[in-house]
């Protein structure tokens, strides 16, 4: 393999995990191997180290759109609309949001709501503390003016299917399937099987895809982690042999100088 | 029997950039305010860092939200609406410094505050770390600012925005191979510049 250093983009895709996978674990491996390529990615990420250093100032920022009149963004923004700075905008919110979090929770204890999150909505309900009514009565009662389904045979035909599915599995269809003796029933029932035939394998397909995916990452991970652990080791070991040629050179000389003065 | 059903919608923080542009386009000022409020600090710190100064940085930023939003009837949302940002960021910066023939300047250290310093960095951080951060962010800033524009800027949309070579290769309207040269180019100058100033 050519030295990646030679190979601008190689070197870029590797260092900032682009690229293909496979690619990238051929100059992991090539790496641990070559002592100048390990240096020369050791140092560009020595700068990119430094390079996160450079922050930019906490401006205080705050930009608002003002609306002044009527107007939408087709229309000329000067005249109906302004900028301003708004510094303190977000401080402000922040006081807002804090009461309105205090009068919610202090509304709750007074008034025992409950709330529910579900479905992109969130739902609160409110119970009186004296009413003598279940809990349980209220939900249906609430439930029931909530919920909206059209009152027509399918529906609860469907309705009854889905619950017997989720309550007993794939049996369950297989079951009706021969007590019903229907012809529609039996298609229903097998193009559902076949349907869930097909999602399993498209699951165990994701799942294949997904294992392998990670073990290759995995490995590439380990391979980066083996290559930079021998990057450093090898710069290391240069950085004490330069040391050390120094040093010999300099013991050299004092002995040719010492020599020279006898 | 005291029951009452309210549903009321869940914040509207959680909205998509697609969502909320889809509703400034209907004169919702909220949303595109909330636009602003999301994205105005990485376009100012793309400013800063390419310009060097902060109230430019601020008076590009400004101008790049309004510049947007007298153009969002044209978005047809192709790109990321904070690529187009970018963009439109970008080429105020370049107008900025044709304009005024100004070259990016460079704050350095002692203009650092370290207040602002020490709120950003951890509790642990002793008053030397962050004098030594300072001085390495002036010496950074200054390496960077002897960088052409484009490396400069290329090396910016990568390091600190985290957009891929082919994302900046469309912003920046050229190849990628392009992208890839002018961030190499960079970032070995840079490995000189601060191996000499260290």
């Amino acid at each position: 393999m050519m030295h990646i250093d030679d190979n601008q983009d190689a070197l870029l895709d590797y260092i900032y995990e682009e690229g293909e996978p496979a690619e990238r674990l051929k100059i992991a491996k090539h790496l641990q191997e070559c002592a100048s390529c390990s240096v020369a990615v050791l140092e560009l990420r020595t700068v990119r180290g430094m390079l996160s250093e450079w922050t930019p100032p906490l401006a205080q920022l705050g930009f608002r759109m003002v609306q002044d009149a009527g107007t939408s963004p087709d229309h000329q923004v000067r005249g109906g609309w302004s900028w301003g700075w708004a510094p303190t905008t977000h401080q402000r919110s922040w006081g807002y949001a804090a009461a309105a979090v205090m009068l919610f929770v202090a509304g709750m204890a007074v008034s025992q709501l409950d709330v529910e999150y579900g479905d992109g909505v969130m739902t609160v309900r409110t119970r009186s503390v004296g009413s003598g009514l279940s809990r349980t009565a209220t939900e249906t009662a609430v439930r029931n003016a909530s919920i909206q389904l059209p009152p027509s045979a399918d529906t609860a035909e469907v309705e009854s299917g889905l619950s017997r599915t989720a309550t007993d599995g794939r049996p369950a269809i297989e079951s009706a399937d021969v007590g019903s003796g229907s012809r529609v029933a039996s298609g229903l029932s097998r193009t559902t099987t076949d349907d869930t035939e097909q999602l399993l394998q498209r699951v165990r397909a994701m799942i294949d895809q997904s294992e392998t995916r990670q073990q290759r990452e995995l490995a590439l991970r380990l391979s980066q982690v083996a290559g930079e652990v021998d990057t450093q080791h090898q710069a290391d070991l240069l950085r004490i042999q330069q040391n050390f040629g120094q040093q010999q050179e300099m013991m050299d000389y004092i002995v040719r100088t010492s020599g020279g003065q006898k | 029997m005291m029951a009452v059903a309210l549903a009321l919608p869940l914040p509207t923080m959680t909205r998509t950039d697609e969502e909320l542009v889809a509703r400034s386009k209907t004169g919702d000022t909220d949303s595109f305010n909330q636009l602003v409020r999301r994205w105005e600090r990485p376009i100012f710190a793309l400013a800063y860092r390419t310009l060097g100064r902060e109230q430019d940085a601020r008076d590009v930023t400004q101008e790049t939200f309004l510049r947007a939003f007298r153009a969002l009837g044209g978005f047809k949302g192709d790109a990321k609406f904070s690529s187009w940002l970018y963009r439109i960021a970008l080429n105020l910066c370049r107008d900025w410094m044709r304009k005024d023939r100004r070259t990016p300047v460079v704050a350095v250290p002692e203009g650092v505050e370290m207040e602002q310093l020490a709120a950003e960095g951890g509790p642990s951080e002793t008053v030397e770390d962050l004098a030594a951060r300072a001085e390495l962010s002036g010496i950074v800033e200054k390496a960077m600012e002897k960088l052409p524009a484009e490396q400069r800027q290329a090396i910016i949309l990568k390091e600190y925005h985290g957009l891929t070579f082919q994302e900046i290769a469309d912003l920046m309207k050229c190849p990628l191979s392009t992208v890839k040269t002018r961030v190499y180019q960079g970032l070995s100058t840079l490995r000189k510049e601060l191996g000499d100033m260290k």
